[in-house]
């Protein structure tokens, strides 16, 4: 088990996301950066979607009531294990009792903002739907539905024995970096309303540094920028969303919708983000800048090719290296 | 079966050719030691020495890979010159694709030269650090 001593706020119960269920209401939810969870899975040689805790608000402590091997992924933040300095991206042992404190993200190297805290075997809240992740809108999955608390204490599962301490991976944040003008970047499909746009808003969308806003959370992103306009008034009726579209509501002002997002709207939508890039959107603070980047239907099944060779060159090599006497 | 110490002209233009530092056979009768230090191979005979009393010992790369003196997501080298080191901290890293492995020190005590660069290719067995051990402390 594992008892969180010091919650923070909004520290949920994440796996890689509830699939199949769109067409009944039921969001997708899951991590926000699905590659550092799959990342950390991968350290521990688990399987690849069990649930690990994303920490979007620091700092963050919880003691670890048994022997385990963990690793926290995503946002570098200067993890402490009782005294001991944590490495980001790196399986470590701890041993009951041990208090491991996560402190604000360094983001000089890497601008990113969540962590997760990922430990062998996951973490064993009941599967709902098919997923462990947590349904905040629905207000089920993950633990009782709901974030963190201090005091909760989160289930492990006996140990397989599989995860070996001491080696680590290069976050992909390094490894598979995207930039446009200097300003970081997401690629972007022309969406379904794109051309019932002004030629000044589309020159606005692949042109703009959009700030990410404070209201900007897991449901969805708002995004300060430039005014979108239609060329005539829209008026849609609700239709099924999914994460990543990029909608237009009165105002101009773009939200893109995140892993929490409702099943349907009725916005018009300009955009989507590719699945391969929601990771990067996921990890981008509030308050800065990301550029939108064009890209094709081909580009973009390249980019999802792209992420499955990462994940699957970073499986073999952990494999090769825990295989032949590891843990060094 | 034909020794190993009957081939160190062959063993010793393979370590050449593949840019690797240090070959190590052990036997039960005999250790061979081939060092390559890029101008030419050359044995050295007996085991190195880790007794408590040597004034310093060379830290060697567990594996090939890029030598990185701190961690990729950090800016500072994680040991700098006259550190104290515990035994099995990491006193850097190697860099294999996406996978990193640590360069834990052998034993405790204090780093007293970095003999590579940040970002350099080594082979296995290519000296890293130099390790004064501590006084009284046992590997």
């Amino acid at each position: 088990m594992i008892k969180v001593l010091s919650a923070g706020a909004l520290a949920t119960v994440q796996d890689l996301g509830r699939t199949g269920g769109l067409n009944l209401g039921v969001g997708v939810s899951g991590a926000m950066d699905p590659l550092a969870l799959a990342g950390g899975n991968i350290l521990l040689r688990n399987e690849e979607n069990a649930a690990a805790i994303e920490v979007p608000i620091l700092p963050f402590k919880v003691r670890f009531e048994r022997s385990t091997v963990f690793a926290v992924t995503g946002a570098d933040c200067a993890g402490r294990l009782d005294e001991a300095p944590v490495l980001p991206w790196w399986a470590h042992r701890a041993e009951a009792g041990q208090v491991l404190t996560l402190s604000l993200p360094n983001q000089t190297t890497w601008r990113a903002s969540r962590a997760y805290l990922c430990v062998a075997d996951g973490i064993d809240v009941p599967a709902v739907l098919g997923s462990r992740s947590t349904q905040l809108r629905g207000s089920f999955g993950g633990h009782e539905g709901r974030p963190l608390r201090d005091g909760d204490g989160l289930p492990t599962v006996s140990s397989s024995g599989r995860a070996v301490p001491g080696f680590g991976l290069v976050p992909p944040g390094l490894a598979l970096p995207l930039e446009a003008d200097g300003t970081p970047g997401v690629r972007v499909l022309p969406a379904a309303e794109y051309d019932c746009f002004t030629k000044s808003s589309h020159d606005a969308l692949w042109s703009t540094a959009w700030k990410i806003t404070p209201q900007s959370d897991r449901y969805g992103y708002r995004l300060a920028g430039p005014e979108l306009n239609p060329l005539r008034p829209l008026e849609l009726r609700s239709h099924g969303i999914v994460p990543g579209v990029i909608q237009v509501p009165h105002g101009g002002q773009p939200i893109i919708q995140m892993r929490d997002a409702q099943p349907s709207g009725g916005y018009p939508k300009i955009g989507t983000v590719i699945e391969a890039d929601l990771w990067r959107l996921g990890q981008a603070p509030i308050g800065s800048n990301v550029r939108f980047i064009r890209c094709s239907w081909d580009e973009a099944l390249g980019a999802w090719a792209d992420i499955r060779r990462w994940l699957a060159n970073a499986r073999r090599l952990v494999e090769l290296h825990c295989g032949e006497g590891g843990g060094r | 079966m034909s020794s190993p110490l009957d081939h160190v002209d062959q063993l010793s233009v393979w370590l050449k050719d593949a840019g690797l530092a240090l070959l190590e056979l052990r036997g039960p009768s005999a250790t061979l030691r081939l060092v390559n230090d890029g101008a030419s191979v050359h044995v050295v005979e007996g085991k190195e020495s880790v007794s408590a009393d040597a004034p310093s010992m060379t830290v060697r790369a567990p594996s090939p890979g890029i030598f990185l003196d701190r961690h990729p997501l950090h800016e500072r080298a994680i040991v700098l010159i006259d550190a104290n080191v515990r035994a099995d901290d990491p006193l850097g890293f190697l860099q294999i694709g996406p996978l990193v492995l640590a360069v834990p020190a052998p034993r405790a005590g204090t780093v007293t030269d970095v003999l590579v660069a940040h970002g350099t290719i080594v082979g296995y067995g290519a000296s890293l650090f130099v390790l004064d051990p501590l006084e009284g402390e046992t590997a």
